[in-house]
């Protein structure tokens, strides 16, 4: 360990015994240990508010809440890069069926039947909708 | 209510208009952000920076995305806020800070003062410090985070933050001595 890493160490020690009121004697580090003090009394971490204050402060946080405007959209970024990712793909998906030659058609029921593309727009747009609004609901419980 | 939700969680929630959601981070960050202002104003103005914070974080608090950790986002707006009380301060009183620069030049570099002197002392040499040196001070005194919690929070090694925080200190050590 060199001497950096063990004046980082002893300073850690001695930060964290000040602060807990816990005895700490080195006389070669009194320059740091006035520093500690100094900044402790300064800075005071346990210290809360005066109460007047807090009252005060909740007064003008309330005043200021009534005006904010309310919010038009409530997708965050993410939630609406995925809608628009899933209304891109519906739409890939939409134009490649009705691509597909007039009189073809895709089974895709267990039975065996068969849906016409038209249908299988639909029902993919469908499915597609319902996958974003699952989404959203999911994320807005949150 | 809230006691499990993540910082992040609480701020989504207070964007869509909860506002016991934001009162719950209010709860959370009330006492550290009093002590960072604390920490680098004047006693006098402490509560309206405190105050000028939180109506700042209300007003802003759409633009907060969830990218970065709120608390990094709300440093930031506590960062500027005594920034600017300062511009508004240097714009208003030029007259008065430079007499107070100028009986603090008889001011030793020991630490056995008054504590009205002593504050200033230590305020004028916070602030001349680089932010990351002031950020790993004031997390360890204002925010009373262990050194594992700031590594933890800033996402570094045990050992780098610990010789960070050294390095703060020599150079607030430094300019206590200067000063």
């Amino acid at each position: 360990m060199d001497n950096d890493s063990r004046l980082d160490e002893k300073l850690a020690k001695m930060t964290d015994a000040i602060l807990n009121d816990q005895p700490f004697d080195d006389a070669d580090d009194e320059g740091y240990r006035r520093v500690i003090v100094a900044l402790q009394q300064t800075i005071q971490p346990s210290q809360r508010p005066p109460e007047p204050f807090e009252t005060r402060l909740q007064e003008a946080i309330n005043t200021e809440w009534s005006r904010r405007p309310r919010r038009r959209s409530t997708m965050t970024p993410t939630m609406r890069y995925l809608a628009v990712a899933a209304a891109v793909a519906l739409l890939v998906v939409g134009i490649l069926i009705i691509g597909l030659p007039p009189n073809s058609s895709l089974p895709v029921t267990a039975g065996g039947d068969s849906l016409t593309p038209e249908a299988l727009v639909i029902l993919l747009g469908g499915v597609g909708i319902a996958a974003v609004a699952g989404i959203i609901y999911w994320r807005s419980r949150r | 209510m809230f006691l499990n939700a993540s910082d992040e969680q609480l701020a989504r929630k207070a964007q869509l208009g909860e506002r016991d959601a934001f009162y719950a981070l209010y709860n959370r960050y009330l006492q550290r952000v009093y002590n960072r202002v604390k920490s680098k104003v004047p006693p006098q103005d402490v509560e309206d920076v405190t105050q000028d914070v939180f109506l700042a974080v209300v007003r802003s608090l759409d633009s907060y995305q969830q990218r970065s950790r709120f608390n990094t986002w709300l440093y930031t707006i506590v960062n500027r806020q005594i920034a600017d009380f300062y511009r508004r301060r240097n714009r208003s009183e030029r007259g008065q800070i430079v007499e107070l620069d100028e009986e603090s030049e008889d001011i030793p570099s020991t630490l056995d003062q008054e504590s009205a002197d002593q504050r200033m002392l230590i305020q004028r040499a916070m602030n001349t410090l680089p932010e990351h040196y002031q950020e790993v001070i004031l997390m360890r005194f204002a925010d009373g985070l262990t050194f594992a919690e700031i590594a933890e929070q800033r996402g570094q090694s045990l050992e780098a933050v610990k010789s960070l925080y050294r390095r703060a200190m020599q150079a607030i050590r430094d300019q206590l001595s200067e000063g």
